[in-house]
């Protein structure tokens, strides 16, 4: 019995993952090729989320529609990710010039991406409070019932397919000619300008990426437990971030399985001490990690080697 | 009883630097290869060599930053093997950098009273810079830059400041600690015919308070002018050691040098 | 004084203080994303001390100053192994840490918070503040603090040059903590009660946020940072999310226009001569 319940949560702890997976990965991604730790990242899931349930509930602002299927305002949801991305991409990356390359000076993306989760974050407050919101779609409680395990197919296919995103993802930087252009922009971004990649064209693929991703699992998180908050993003941030540092920054696969760990790790945490104990658990393994193996479980030492 | 010999033997002819046998290598490539070579007291030494040749991984092995892993360096008759780089400056030496490393944020007098640290006790360390300028090295600092014709440009941090005069500062700044030994890496590298020369009285009259002079440098007048003393490296191997007086001579160093005068003349334009 | 005044008075005090204790890592070439962690043991030692053992006020502060140093000291060297982006993520890591202890421990209260049985008056906070102030200045102004603002501008070469960097990183560390824990003692006595949710992650990125914009080259930059933060919203009557909305369009635009912060070193000397004409600040 116990062993069934267990493999229960190890189940549940998966599914669960596969709502990390795709934010630890936009995390990765920043911070493995651009040397930029986004804080932004869960702003933009969370915009994808509440413009998605916003524009289902009420239509495009102003009155100028009627409320919208749920489908294409996730949709939609995801777009509006992509296109405040790509402004923090405009205003934040952009401009950053190193002068002298001191650690205060390479926090400036840093807090200029958390001056971006404060706007956003803000906006959506003032426009819709501080209430979690329902968010109702056509999956409602499918579950799939083998042996006496419950899978719910909506999780299911959502770590399905966030696998393979991420996993057409990785195909995508190690095959195509944009993939190469952004690993040789990630080795050293002036050896890649001398090289005659734009670079100035080409990064804001990575951002237009990491909105994708954000929209993505947020639409799958809506679809598969029914609601949106604003502060959905401050949930999933975190762990994330835990995520990218366990499967190592700057790996793309390393934040597939940090993404499974840390959902692992939370559902066993809680069903064997208690609902705070996840926060304990997740970020102590996430100290030790960082102290003792900074690389975690697949990351290199090129990443944050010095100073940023 | 009293003649050379005796004071050789008591180590009082010793050779203020000694390398011997350093070898390093970063990540499988050889770069600096069994060499061995003294510096005189009191001399006047330079280190040349093409560029990648290892002179400036042989300054970091000498300051500590890396350990070579074969071969001693010997400063003062002392293996430095185990001193932390950190503690080396007490021992009497101090360096200078191939790219100016001076602290952008802090103002030249800032900067060359950096240099006195390792002179300073943490009593000492505690006292508000503003107010005690004899007892905190603040005095000092200001005459040694006025004695130098360095303007103090008071409030502002260095990196506003001209080349030339910045790497004028990086100087004074490695003289702040009383070193008996002075490493300089390229002090010339940059300055104009004009900068060049205070450059060159500036060490000399450095060398004439006694302090010994290793530099590396590619400017060759400038060096002609200077030392008397040369090592030359090519791939991370010594290949001449010795007068410089002898240098053009030396087959070795023609063949590595090929092309040096031509070098010399662009870099004087 | 009425209530209103001085509650953001107090307030502006207890931020001033928190300020510099992220400030003075911050002026090392640290930058610390966990400092409620920090706030919070002070906060629940203090309230500890009250509560149980009724200690006088004064007393309380101290430990909870004393406490926040002494955990810094200890968690210093590990985390002063990691640099950069890791070091942000591990203080980041150690504040939730903190919090979730505190969550998961029903003797300080769990989840629901525990109430603090001494008070202060607006009065306190204000002088601990105005101490704090002249510390963290008359650090900055002695050859220790030469040496940290060299850290922060060039660790290796402040090594050869004989700086123990070491030393300088755990100094500054264990007084950033120490001082932060002493703004969560005053927090704690001031409000009568804690939870552990107030000390999250926004207070550790508000604070730092307050610091780096306020200036990290000189020590006017907290004390600008946190009463900028602090008073400018309450002047101009802004509301609740409003507030938080124009505090991040405000770092968006400074971090493109101004990143060294609102003063630094140049500016000041401007300032200091347009006051003191003649009088320089070399």
């Amino acid at each position: 019995m116990l062993f069934e319940q267990v493999l229960q949560q190890i189940i549940n702890g998966l599914m669960l993952g596969s709502i990390y997976i795709s934010v630890a990965v936009a995390f990765t991604l920043a911070i493995g090729i651009l040397n930029f730790l986004n804080f932004t990242i869960p702003a933009l899931y969370m915009l994808a989320g509440m413009v998605g349930w916003s524009l289902s509930q009420y239509g495009v602002p102003f009155g100028l529609s009627g409320p919208i299927n749920w489908a294409f305002a996730l949709f939609i949801g995801i777009i509006c990710a992509i296109l405040a991305s790509l402004l923090v991409e405009r205003f934040t990356y952009r401009y950053f010039k190193m002068k002298h390359g001191d650690a205060t000076e390479h926090a400036i993306p840093l807090v200029s991406s958390l001056g971006f989760l404060l706007i956003f974050e803000y906006i959506i407050l003032i426009a819709h409070g501080s209430d979690t919101r329902g968010f109702s779609t056509a999956f409602s409680n499918l579950d799939w019932r083998i042996g006496g395990f419950i899978i719910s197919i909506p999780q299911l296919l959502s770590l399905v397919f966030s696998i393979l995103i991420v996993a057409g993802l990785s195909v995508l930087l190690k095959r195509s000619k944009v993939g190469r252009a952004l690993r040789a922009i990630a080795e050293n971004p002036d050896a890649a300008t001398i090289m005659g990649i734009d670079v100035d064209r080409i990064v804001p693929i990575v951002f237009i990426l990491i909105g994708f991703l954000c929209g993505i699992s947020a639409a799958i998180f809506a679809i598969n437990y029914h609601e949106v908050s604003p502060y959905m993003g401050d949930h999933v941030g975190t762990k994330a971030i835990a995520a990218m540092v366990i499967g190592g920054l700057g790996s793309v696969w390393g934040a597939i399985a940090g993404g499974l760990i840390v959902g692992l790790s939370e559902t066993l945490s809680i069903y064997f001490f208690g609902a705070s104990s996840a926060q304990i658990t997740v970020w102590g393994l996430l100290l030790v990690l960082l102290v003792f193996r900074p690389t975690g479980l697949f990351g290199h030492n090129a990443i944050g080697k010095g100073k940023f | 009883m009293f003649g050379v010999n005796f004071f050789q033997e008591n180590g009082m002819s010793d050779p203020i630097l000694r390398l011997e046998d350093i070898s390093k290598s970063f990540g499988g490539v050889r770069v600096l290869e069994k060499v061995s070579f003294d510096v005189e007291r009191g001399a006047r030494h330079a280190l040349i060599g093409p560029n990648g040749a290892g002179k400036t991984t042989l300054f970091n092995v000498i300051s500590g930053i890396h350990d070579p892993e074969q071969g001693k360096v010997l400063l003062e008759g002392k293996d430095l093997k185990g001193i932390p780089s950190r503690k080396r400056i007490k021992k009497g030496l101090s360096r200078s950098f191939q790219n100016i490393r001076l602290m952008p944020h802090l103002s030249v007098l800032e900067n060359v009273m950096l240099g006195q640290h390792s002179r300073f006790q943490f009593l000492d360390m505690v006292k508000p810079l503003n107010f005690s300028a004899k007892s905190t090295g603040k005095a000092e600092a200001i005459e040694t830059l006025n004695s130098f014709g360095i303007d103090l440009y008071e409030g502002q941090t260095v990196s506003s400041l001209p080349y030339g005069i910045r790497k004028k500062i990086e100087v004074v700044r490695a003289l702040m600690s009383e070193p008996q030994l002075l490493l300089l890496d390229e002090p010339a590298a940059g300055l104009n015919t004009a900068e060049t020369n205070t450059l060159r009285d500036l060490l000399k009259e450095v060398s004439n308070r006694g302090i010994t002079l290793l530099l590396v440098d590619h400017d060759m007048p400038f060096v002609n002018s200077l030392c008397e003393q040369v090592s030359v490296m090519n791939f991370g191997q010594l290949i001449y050691d010795g007068p410089i007086s002898d240098l053009k001579k030396d087959e070795k160093v023609l063949e590595a040098y090929l092309g040096m005068d031509e070098n010399s003349e662009r870099s004087n334009a | 004084m009425s209530g209103y005044l001085s509650g953001v008075l107090a307030i502006l005090g207890i931020n001033i203080i928190f300020a510099y204790s992220i400030y003075i890592t911050a002026a090392t070439g640290q930058l610390n994303l966990g400092g409620a962690g920090f706030q919070a043991i002070g906060a629940y030692a203090c309230a500890l001390l009250s509560n149980e053992l009724g200690l006088p006020i004064y007393l309380t502060l101290v430990f909870s100053a004393i406490l926040g140093g002494a955990i810094s000291f200890l968690i210093a060297f590990p985390v002063l192994r990691t640099k950069g982006v890791y070091m942000v993520l591990a203080t980041f890591a150690i504040a939730e840490i903190v919090a979730g202890i505190i969550l998961n421990t029903d003797y300080l209260g769990g989840p629901t918070g525990m109430i603090v049985n001494a008070y202060i008056e607006t009065e306190v906070v204000l002088v601990v503040a105005v101490i704090i102030v002249i510390l963290g200045f008359y650090i900055m102004s002695t050859r220790i603090g030469l040496a940290m603002r060299a850290v922060h501008d060039d660790e290796a070469v402040a090594d050869l040059m004989g700086v123990d960097k070491r030393a300088i990183q755990v100094g500054a560390f264990t007084i950033g903590g120490a001082i932060a824990g002493l703004s969560g003692g005053l927090y704690a006595l001031y409000f009568g009660f804690i939870e552990a949710q107030y000390f999250n992650a926004n207070i550790s990125i508000f604070v730092l946020l307050y610091v780096l914009i306020g200036g990290t080259q000189t020590a006017w930059g907290p004390l600008v940072g946190a009463s900028f933060f602090t008073l400018i919203p309450e002047a101009l009557r802004i509301g609740d999310d409003w507030r938080f909305f124009i505090f991040g369009v405000i770092i968006v635009i400074m971090m493109i226009f101004r990143p060294e912060g609102i003063v630094t070193r140049d500016a000041l000397e401007r300032v200091w001569r347009q006051l003191f004409s003649g009088k320089r600040n070399v």
